[in-house]
């Protein structure tokens, strides 16, 4: 466990110092969902009818634009080298650098992302399924971007080649995501599509360390 | 003759969805076959005259 | 070539002896899966195209049928060789195994895009648009990604071996969510289908067998062959990596002897 907790705190420590890095992925959430008043049209109800997939579109974006940052500075450091050759365990330190990949980018998100649906005019009773399905999905998103962002160390425009690999894995998570939003809007029940994505993240939870770490431990080879 | 021959290629008027399909389908698996072959004779002839040349350089 | 090739050279045998062997077979099956698929196009392609009996419901766009139909199979049957092959290069470190997965990927590609494409021509017509959001299109595009994502990792690095690793994770992964979002589509679909298609499924009936058994076994034996030919080709551009690499080993040693 000391693995873990060492890691987390240091990665934390880390993005603290450059908190810039998290606020420019906030800040690239609430612009590219401000986009969408312009490329749709301002009417309210319109708006209304898109918000929660357009959130949870541009959330996974900005997700992915931090996610290529997750090993790369540890990979070019050395650091990554050194923890496969120290013999601790490398799934651990996989989960304690996602657990603070969410908390740094994941938990900022989900936090403006009230603000942000207020100005797409999202139905009251949006608000707390958005919450609730981002609190529930964006660990599954950085879950599943790590295994990306390990297997592309080492490679010229890792940052496209990411998004290729991971985004076509993220649209079980947006249609969960986005649905949950969308029952709650139309007077229906949005437990099961919650239920949906914390099955989701318990299986990415399960999966996703041991395929991180094997990639992690082939790219450093 | 002439006229079975027009009615074929009109497909039952269906002949704008049905040649694409047919014509890409070919195109893409002729396609993907003289790539393949093309590739493995420009590695074969890489190779021999690398064989060659180590001959060459066993011999001097 | 064959036997020649490789003679004369102290290749690594561990890596190298069985791909030999399963080479060995491969080159038998191939004048027959390659003579097969030749022979069951120049059958099959008149039997679709004319002697077949337009369906009574779709008319002669059944035809895109036999195409679509085949390579809808072939998309998923290629994938699962990918996955089966990069499994056993983790697990075993199979090197044909990798191989095979490697060289199955551009053939599986094509045949997603077949899908996709034949898919689209039959359904402007017969629904009236080219692209709907049905689940089996939706997943097979997906699917046409995931492909383009295992090629294109595996080439982005500049050692082999590293690219080789990587794309067999990156099939094992998406084998896993393959079914999840085949899944998450199916239930996204039937939450929004439109009315435009809903029942409108077919039935296969006894005249439409035959072309689709015959195209299915075209494209199974060229995707063999074609298979073959490029196994032939990675392990010749192996051979050539090898040989280039002791080039340069040789002409460091005469300095080392001195």
């Amino acid at each position: 466990m000391s693995v873990f907790t060492t890691v987390l705190a240091r990665d934390l420590r880390l993005a603290i110092r450059q908190s810039a890095d998290s606020l420019t992925v906030v800040a690239f959430f609430a612009i590219a969902t401000v986009l969408f008043p312009f490329g749709v049209g301002p009417e309210a109800n319109i708006l209304a009818r898109i918000a929660g997939g357009v959130l949870w579109v541009t959330a996974l974006l900005a997700a992915l634009l931090s996610l290529d940052r997750l090993f790369a500075v540890d990979f070019e450091d050395g650091t990554l080298d050194q923890l496969v050759l120290s013999g601790v365990s490398l799934p651990m330190v996989v989960l304690a650098k996602v657990s603070a990949h969410w908390l740094t980018t994941g938990v900022p998100l989900i936090v403006i992302s009230p603000v942000l649906a207020l100005t797409l005019h999202l139905p009251m009773e949006g608000y707390l399924p958005l919450l609730l399905a981002l609190l529930v999905g964006t660990p599954t998103v950085s879950l599943i971007g790590a295994v990306g962002a390990a297997l592309v160390l080492g490679t010229r425009r890792g940052g496209v080649l990411l998004s290729f690999l991971v985004l076509p894995l993220y649209i079980p998570i947006l249609i969960f995501g986005t649905a949950a939003v969308e029952a709650a809007t139309t007077g229906m029940g949005f437990t099961p599509m919650l239920s949906v994505l914390g099955g989701l993240m318990i299986l990415a939870l399960t999966l996703s360390a041991w395929a991180t770490a094997a990639a992690i431990r082939q790219a450093v080879e | 003759m002439m006229e079975k021959l027009l009615t074929f290629l009109d497909m039952g008027g269906y002949a704008l969805w049905v040649w694409p399909a047919y014509s890409l389908t070919v195109a893409s698996l002729v396609g993907i076959l003289v790539l393949t072959v093309r590739g493995l004779k420009a590695r074969e002839r890489e190779f021999e005259i690398l064989k060659a040349q180590r001959r060459g350089g066993e011999a001097s | 070539m064959g036997a020649s090739v490789g003679q004369g050279w102290n290749f690594d045998v561990h890596r190298f002896a069985n791909p030999t062997q399963f080479m060995r077979i491969a080159n038998a099956i191939f004048p027959w899966a390659a003579g097969l698929s030749a022979l069951l196009f120049v059958v099959g392609l008149p039997i679709a195209l004319v002697t077949s009996p337009a369906d009574y419901q779709q008319g002669e766009t059944v035809r895109i049928f036999y195409l679509h139909a085949p390579a809808a199979y072939m998309c998923m049957m290629v994938y699962g060789i990918m996955a089966v092959g990069s499994a056993a290069y983790l697990i075993w470190r199979h090197p044909m195994a990798n191989l095979v997965a490697r060289a199955s990927a551009p053939l599986g590609a094509i045949f997603t895009a077949l899908c996709l494409i034949c898919g689209m021509l039959w359904g402007q017509p017969m629904w009236g648009t080219f692209w709907v959001w049905d689940a089996r299109l939706t997943s097979t595009l997906i699917l046409f990604f995931l492909y383009l994502g295992y090629i294109a990792l595996g080439d982005a690095f500049e050692d082999p071996e590293r690219g080789d690793k990587a794309a067999a994770i990156l099939a094992l992964v998406g084998s896993v969510n393959l079914p999840i979002i085949k899944f998450s589509v199916d239930w996204w679909n039937t939450l929004h289908q439109p009315s435009i298609m809903s029942k409108k499924g077919f039935s296969v009936d006894a005249g439409m067998l035959l072309p689709l058994f015959l195209m299915l076994g075209a494209f199974i034996t060229f995707y063999i062959a074609v298979l073959i030919l490029r196994l032939r080709s990675e392990l010749l551009a192996a051979k050539i990596r090898n040989a280039r690499l002791s080039q340069v080993a040789v002409n460091h040693a005469p300095q080392a002897a001195e």
